[in-house]
């Protein structure tokens, strides 16, 4: 799994796109040309648009479209229907540059990218410009080489240092997020999770656990937008193109209020609940459900009100109801928050089970890390969004030790030893 | 200071909650209440503050018959801080969340200030008078609560489950600030499921099951006895679970541990 997150407002590419053509058109319009030179504003404002809203690459041909019609009808060229042809091409490649950042590089501390884009975009567009003008008046090669080419040459110049001095009051302006770290709820994460693997993820509030779960079952794109730049593979399903009633088969999540979850009222029927949706036979359902209730240790109370469980209780049925859908992968978030610790030993030798018997993939927001020991393969801890460290239990812990993350979490006996360790040294 | 005799409470008069419970809370001690969920912990505590009446029983405050008593007149008396503070906090600003209380009970404008002041001095939320609640992280709007239950200065402050849902950092600052208003004279009653709170902090550990009362006695008498822990839904904690591992006899704290240590280290130089 490898994600890296971004947010990203619906329209909003729209709306800065619209406005910096508009204001491209009038600087076109006043601007003085000297012997024929004038600065392709147009180019350069849906230029550096695509660069605040990264747009994809088929946003980016109809962004090109609309210049181009602008174009045509404010150019003064001989033949102004050429740019119907060059700016969408150029939009398009404009905005797949944009994505996948060739020209994210500092030269002497300055990020140059905006001067690189607008000098290759204005040279593509003014490029095919020319080049259909010259095919269809017929003009000589001489012409064409010597004195319109140079021409875009020069503009794609001034295009570049016009470019590179908007971006950064434009983006100002805007408040766009890209580059400004600490917007962004993940930043940069590059994760692996095994199949078959006992993740737990823990770190202070806010620093993003929440967050990288609803990522990882679907929930943050479908339902709460964000995380659109970004590359999420779950069991070789791209995560942020695929519909959620798809990946409910694949990811099964335990939401932080796990009451919350369960709607219907005796435990029977809320498992029944999942399996009709799936559109199963009765009597398939009937059968699904006894072997559901059988691995979390519920068996027998299908009858019982929902009401009437203990919260260990209804965690597990929280967790069955997700299970009865068969997903490979379990997500939980904080699964053990307000359960007696009866309750908690008994949802992570649950845990464990599904993980050994079953071989499931577990995913774990946790903030109690003593209960986890006998299960988990990888421990993760974050912190302000960022992913610090990701290995073993006991290497984890010795990271946050050492390094200070979060060591308020590090359970007693780990740091007693830690500690041991260290005086031993 | 305050006596709980033979209380019962039961819904529809039927299923009992709390069966013939007797407590004496003295002041200044921390008394932890646990138990497993649904043990009628939480009842209890809301029985203390008035916003359940009871079946059969006798509750006095400092000699005072309190058992028919209502939440308006035991908010002079108790501050009661929800599991969930999301339930509690309703004003669009820190400051009215605050100042509310003291405001029902008809205190100044002056009054209502300073002790608003106090309040927000004593959680460490001050210059955060004009945020809305809403926007606050878990851990600010648990300590908002509690400064809300400060504010009419009470004899005893009830939390219920105060460290739920907050990360390990949170934790810590909650339970310093319980530990400083215990210093300063003030009764806590806490409900919580985790034991290294209890060994750690309180002086007194009430453990209910099924509404009937199991243990009462300190946190030391409770976990010497690993049989009993067990048998309530509770566990060890985990420095009890560690002293024994290190050969170190009960301890209930860390620093125990750390002590106990450094003697033994000392005793074989």
């Amino acid at each position: 799994m490898e994600n890296e997150n971004q947010n990203e407002g619906g329209l909003r590419w729209i709306t800065i796109t619209t406005l910096l053509l508009a204001i491209g058109v009038i600087l076109r319009m006043i601007s003085p040309s000297i012997g024929g030179i004038s600065l392709n504003w147009n180019i350069v404002m849906y230029c550096l648009a695509i660069m605040l809203c990264r747009p994809t690459s088929g946003q980016g041909l109809g962004i090109g479209i609309v210049a181009g019609l602008v174009a045509t009808m404010t150019s003064k060229a001989a033949l102004p229907y050429a740019n119907l042809i060059s700016e969408p091409i150029a939009g398009y490649l404009c905005a797949y540059m944009a994505n996948k950042r060739f020209f994210n590089f500092k030269i002497a501390n300055v990020n140059v990218e905006p001067a690189f884009m607008a000098f290759i975009t204005t040279i593509i567009s003014g490029g095919i410009f020319v080049t259909v003008t010259k095919v269809i008046i017929n003009l000589p090669i001489n012409v064409y080489l010597y004195a319109m080419l140079p021409t875009v040459g020069i503009m794609a110049v001034l295009g570049m240092i016009v470019g590179q001095i908007l971006y950064k009051p434009a983006n100002k302006i805007f408040n766009v997020n890209h580059g400004v770290k600490n917007k962004y709820t993940l930043n940069h994460m590059n994760l692996t999770i095994d199949k078959g693997s006992f993740t737990v993820v823990t770190g202070v509030n806010g620093s993003g656990k929440t967050t990288l779960l609803l990522t990882i079952a679907g929930a943050r794109t479908n339902y709460f937008g964000g995380v659109k730049n970004s590359k999420l593979i779950v069991n070789d399903i791209d995560i942020m193109h695929t519909e959620l009633a798809e990946l409910n088969h694949q990811v099964g999540m335990v939401m932080a209020d796990y009451e919350g979850q369960l709607v219907t009222e005796t435990v029977g029927d809320e498992i029944a609940f999942s399996l009709e949706n799936l559109g199963l036979e009765p009597n398939e359902i009937l059968k699904k459900r006894s072997q559901v209730l059988e691995m979390v240790g519920l068996n027998g109370l299908e009858d019982r009100l929902i009401t009437s469980l203990s919260g260990g209780q209804k965690q597990r049925l929280a967790i069955a109801t997700v299970l009865v859908v068969d997903s490979p992968i379990l997500v939980l978030d904080e699964p053990i928050a307000a359960i007696d610790p009866e309750g908690a030993i008994e949802i992570y030798s649950l845990l464990k089970e599904l993980n050994t018997k079953y071989h499931k993939t577990i995913i774990v927001a946790e903030h109690d890390l003593k209960y986890i020991s006998d299960c988990v393969t990888q421990l993760i801890v974050l912190d302000n969004g960022e992913l610090k460290y990701a290995g073993t239990m006991d290497e984890c812990l010795s990271f946050m030790y050492h390094s200070k993350v979060y060591a308020e979490a590090i359970p007693l006996k780990s740091k007693i030893y830690l500690e041991l360790g260290d005086k031993k040294c | 200071m305050l006596n709980l005799k033979d209380i019962n409470y039961s819904y529809n008069k039927r299923d009992k909650v709390l069966d013939c419970i007797t407590v004496e809370i003295h002041e200044g001690e921390i008394v932890a209440i646990a138990g497993r969920n649904g043990s009628g912990k939480t009842t209890l505590t809301r029985i203390i503050m008035g916003i359940m009446n009871v079946d059969s029983g006798f509750m006095q405050l400092d000699g005072n018959d309190i058992t028919k008593a209502i939440p308006a007149d035991m908010a002079k008396y108790i501050g009661y801080v929800f599991q969930n503070p999301d339930r509690q906090l309703f004003a669009n600003s820190v400051f009215k969340e605050v100042a509310y209380a003291p405001k029902q009970l008809g205190f100044s404008k002056k009054e209502i200030d300073a002790s608003v002041k106090k309040a927000l001095d004593a959680t460490g939320l001050t210059g955060l008078e004009q945020h809305s609640p809403q926007m606050l992280s878990r851990g600010l709007k648990q300590r908002l609560a509690i400064a809300s239950a400060l504010a009419i200065k009470p004899k005893i402050l009830i939390l219920d489950e105060p460290t739920t849902g907050q990360d390990c950092r949170e934790r810590t600052i909650l339970l310093r600030l319980m530990r400083k208003f215990n210093l300063e004279g003030m009764t806590i009653i806490l409900v919580t499921h985790d034991m290294d709170i209890i060994a750690e902090h309180a002086h007194k550990v009430v453990v209910l099951e099924k509404g009937l009362l199991k243990f009462h006695g300190t946190p030391l008498e409770l976990f010497s006895n690993e049989e009993l822990t067990v048998s309530l839904g509770l566990e060890l904690p985990e420095a009890v679970h560690v002293g024994k591992e290190y050969n170190l006899g009960i301890c209930l704290t860390p620093r125990e541990i750390y002590k106990k240590l450094k003697e033994r280290n000392h005793a074989h130089v």
